[in-house]
């Protein structure tokens, strides 16, 4: 299922999260983002693995992908506790401290799912390529 | 890229000053974000009631970090007290707008601005 794009990578999750953002800071600009939307693709798949982190473990990896229109970046966990419907999440406002990871990676990239099956939780983040309108 | 805390506490006699300034550098995430939590702790201890955050040499920010400055606006707000922003770059202001934490704090350009600006209320 991940054969469909061109230049397949792979990382570990751990707690070295500015190593991961310096592997898909360059994964992104090798596949063609710049700017503003690979800045946020960084900070989203950062995200993604911090919850990885606090939530499930530590146990998970990084995959990504991409082809002339997207680059799309899987946060796995193992513990499998993120159901589809969390990619829903609200804003939870200034008021609440914690909890805005899931919210804050759909402002950041044009697409957020999630999917899990037996071997756990996936938070898929895709960033289109070429001339995309800014999300949020 | 290490993440630092600079602690600007006393005046030049040694007295504690009703103002703190913490200088952030470097990257702020899920690995660094307990070292300003720490300097935050050390602040309330003091009894510091007005802090300034200067976040002009801070290159990352992520959900992490925004908990921690949420946290502090939270505890300094029960003792009527503040935390200002200051120096806010591109990437920490695009992050703090889609948070709405640029409404949730006073910003200034500077921290000397920052400052001038408190010791005037």
């Amino acid at each position: 299922m991940y054969g469909s794009g061109r230049t397949f990578a792979y990382w570990p999750i751990t707690d070295d999260l500015s190593a991961l953002r310096g592997l898909v800071q360059s994964y992104g600009r090798r596949a063609g983002l710049a700017g503003v939307r690979l800045q946020d693709l960084v900070l989203a798949v950062n995200e993604a693995a911090a919850n990885v982190l606090d939530h499930a473990l530590g146990e998970g990896h990084v995959q990504a992908w991409h082809d002339d229109r997207f680059v799309t970046v899987e946060v796995r966990d193992r513990l499998g506790e993120l159901v589809p419907s969390h990619a829903d999440a609200g804003d939870p406002g200034v008021g609440t401290l914690r909890g805005r990871g899931l919210w804050l990676m759909r402002q950041l990239c044009d697409e957020v799912m999630i999917t899990r099956d037996t071997g756990g939780s996936a938070v898929r983040l895709r960033q289109a390529l070429g001339d995309s309108p800014m999300p949020g | 890229m290490n993440f630092t805390v600079h602690v600007d506490a006393g005046s030049a006699d040694g007295r504690p000053l009703a103002v703190r300034t913490l200088v952030l550098t470097g990257e702020l995430d899920h690995r660094s974000a307990p070292q300003l939590q720490r300097a935050l702790e050390d602040a309330y201890a003091e009894r510091c009631r007005h802090l300034i955050i200067d976040v002009t040499g801070l290159g990352f920010c992520d959900s992490t970090g925004i908990s921690v400055f949420l946290g502090a606006r939270r505890a300094l707000a029960s003792s009527q007290g503040n935390v200002t922003l200051a120096g806010l770059n591109q990437r920490i202001e695009r992050i703090f707008r889609l948070t709405g934490l640029d409404q949730a704090f006073s910003t200034y350009p500077t921290a000397d601005e920052a400052r001038a600006a408190i010791l005037a209320t």
